[in-house]
């Protein structure tokens, strides 16, 4: 069924080997999908500034079941989550979580029957379709009415790559019921040559709430290509934070969706970039109904050789009235090498709407630093703590206390100078 | 020997000269006082004391018990014992008061041959010194001047100044912006901080808090050169006659 070349679809040895296998109608379907889209490249507008060459001339495979270590998991755990589901090259992993609660079921026994990509924001997405062809399990949470689960439910993929390059992927699906509350964090890490292609896709009833995460914590070898959508109904609350810090491309599209009056959806973005990563984060915002409010904060701590672009489209619909929108995107740069890219869209139809966009690009504050070295500070200690404070300021903003100091710890840990400074730099 | 010695510093930034020969002698122990108009040079002189890199020296020399002030960079400066009590203090969001001073005030001790202070000797110190000027202590877990009132600001300046214990003291228009009560309390700061071995230089527009800080001597600066030297009582008629009495007779004797 794969006829074409390899420049035209590096994916044609998985998909083939995939199509060996018994094979969902839907799942055959998203490979005729990424056939009809074909293979992204940079002159499309949302691929321009990420680099696919690499992943073109890789061979894929489909990932195939893996053994996972106590060790490889204790370096992404966070503690004080309520449950914690381990998935292994994109298949449940029971022995490593916890049992399932109340309102969770597992995809994979359920693949044939759930529709998948149904009103999906991504259909002209080619990783989108890789994701639906080379599913096997995933996450269905399904919180009904009025339920306030506590904690946070904790959703690890580990890729676990042996002599060949592998892709894999997993779909969290979710439901929050009218008025209930969840809290989810997905972690994305592992070792060896790999593609991820995560796909979160967020439904929320009226005066829900849901605290969502995305930890990107792949190897230096793992090229990351995410999706995330939410639909929101009426004053529901949709909180996201995406930590972009591994994998030699972190990229994640987002579609949020606000379709009732009075929804709230706030996203914010943290990426580290060292060597020569490249960061991307493309986010839609769908201002469907009147006053609805919507959040956009990114920033990028960039070191080395690395990248980050981010594209933000803010769009209003014809009777949008009372929206609030506020994007910025902030980047730091630690090196002369290091370059961002950003590109505020907004697409506007009403006319009583207040959208606010920024971005920025620059090096350490001199007035900072100067009242840093002031103070008898040394320049290089200075230098950090204001790489430091640039961080913070973001993940003091997350909902979960837990996350918070995971992703404190783990942005510490990373940043470059972090010798310099004592781990009670992080406060909370 | 004295503590603070500048002669005939001139200093540019965008290539417009704006100290244009200072010349300004502070012995230990001595509190002095620079008055001057709007433009007049006060901040550049304290910034350019500091080690602000964007001002250029052009002339003159300027030497911190004896050794030479300009040719170091301004973290050693400060270890050296000179502090700069900001005009408009820098806010900066996520780290904490308490983590950016632990870090000053042991990078200082370390410049000293002291040992550093552990947890418990630092928050003991801080808890003493905070209530010199009166400050919250709860507001130093807060981010470095985050949300802090402008009176606030400059309690914490001062504050940090009481940490640091340094040799020289720059306080550059540490009342601008305070009312008479919170004026008071960083006034007492500041007094309580003065001893025979340790020289201020008190910068400001107004007499007003000369009431509280007592100064030895007071200088006029007017386009980057000090053109009046005096007691206290200079700074009396300067409330009262205005800096269009120095200027003219400023321009009359030139």
């Amino acid at each position: 069924m794969c006829t074409d070349t390899i420049e035209t679809c590096p994916l044609c040895d998985a998909i083939e080997k995939l199509s060996e296998r018994s094979m969902s109608e839907q799942r055959r379907e998203a490979c005729h999908r990424m056939h009809a889209i074909g293979w992204p490249n940079r002159k499309l507008e949302a691929w321009r500034y990420c680099n696919l060459k690499d992943i073109a001339s890789t061979r894929w495979h489909p990932a195939p079941p893996a053994a996972l270590s106590q060790a490889d998991l204790d370096d992404f755990a966070i503690d004080g989550t309520a449950a914690r589901l381990v998935f292994v090259n994109g298949r449940f992993d029971p022995t490593h979580s916890s049992p399932l609660p109340d309102g969770v079921r597992l995809l994979g026994p359920l693949i044939d029957e759930t529709p998948l990509d149904v009103d999906t924001p991504f259909a002209d997405d080619y990783f989108a379709a890789m994701s639906t062809a080379l599913i096997e399990d995933g996450v269905i949470i399904d919180v009904p009415a009025g339920v306030v689960l506590p904690g946070s439910i904790h959703v690890m993929h580990i890729t676990e790559g042996g002599c060949d390059p592998i892709a894999t992927t997993l779909r969290i699906l979710i439901r929050v019921g009218c008025g209930a509350r969840l809290g989810v964090i997905e972690t994305w890490a592992g070792h060896g040559t790999a593609l991820t292609t995560p796909m979160t896709e967020a439904h929320l009833d009226e005066d829900a709430r849901l605290d969502h995460a995305r930890l990107i914590e792949e190897s230096d070898e793992t090229t990351h290509l995410g999706t995330i959508a939410s639909r929101q109904a009426a004053g529901s609350t949709f909180e996201s934070a995406i930590l972009s810090v591994g994998g030699r491309i972190a990229r994640t599209r987002v579609h949020a969706s606000l379709d009732g009056e009075g929804a709230h959806a706030a996203i914010r973005g943290l990426g580290m970039g060292t060597d020569s990563r490249h960061i991307d984060n493309a986010l839609h915002v769908m201002h469907a109904s009147p006053a609805c409010t919507s959040r956009e904060y990114f920033k990028n701590l960039l070191a080395g050789d690395s990248t980050a672009a981010f594209t933000g489209r803010i769009h209003v619909a014809h009777g949008a009235q009372q929206t609030d929108a506020v994007q910025t995107n902030r980047n730091l740069l630690l090196s002369p090498t290091a370059k961002s890219w950003a590109r505020p869209q907004l697409e506007i139809y009403a006319d009583d709407v207040k959208c606010t966009h920024g971005a920025t690009t620059g090096e350490i504050e001199a007035e900072a630093l100067f009242y840093l070295l002031a103070r008898g500070i040394p320049e290089a200690t200075a230098r950090s703590l204001l790489a430091w404070a640039f961080v913070a300021e973001v993940v003091d903003e997350v909902p979960l206390p837990a996350l918070r100091k995971h992703m404190a710890r783990r942005m510490l840990s990373m940043l470059p100078g972090a010798e310099r400074l004592d781990e009670s730099v992080v406060s909370m | 020997m004295s503590l603070l010695e500048i002669k005939n510093l001139h200093a540019c930034v965008d290539g417009v000269e704006i100290l244009r020969g200072i010349n300004l002698t502070i012995n230990p122990g001595e509190v002095h006082s620079i008055m001057g108009s709007n433009g007049s040079g006060k901040s550049t002189l304290a910034r350019v004391l500091a080690g602000d890199e964007a001002y250029e020296i052009t002339k003159g020399t300027a030497t911190l018990n004896g050794v030479d002030l300009l040719d170091m960079a301004p973290d050693v400066r400060a270890r050296e014992g000179l502090f700069l009590a900001f005009q408009y203090p820098v806010e900066i969001p996520g780290v904490s008061t308490k983590y950016f001073l632990r870090t000053a005030v042991n990078a200082v001790r370390e410049h000293r041959g002291l040992d550093e202070l552990d947890a418990y000797g630092f928050l003991k110190l801080v808890k003493e010194k905070a209530a010199w000027v009166q400050l919250d202590s709860a507001l130093l877990d807060r981010p470095v001047n985050e949300g802090f009132s402008g009176g606030e600001k400059k309690r914490a300046e001062v504050f940090q100044m009481a940490m640091l214990e340094p040799v020289m003291a720059i306080l550059d228009e540490t009342d601008s912006g305070l009312d008479i009560d919170a004026l008071r309390i960083v006034a007492k700061g500041v007094n309580k901080l003065r001893n025979p071995d340790r020289g201020f230089l008190v910068i400001t527009h107004y007499q007003r808090l000369l009431d509280y800080i007592v100064p030895d001597v007071v200088h006029v600066l007017l386009d980057g050169r000090i053109v009046r030297t005096g007691d206290k009582e200079l700074a009396l008629e300067l409330e009262e006659k205005g800096y269009g009495w120095i200027e003219k007779e400023t321009s009359t004797s030139a």
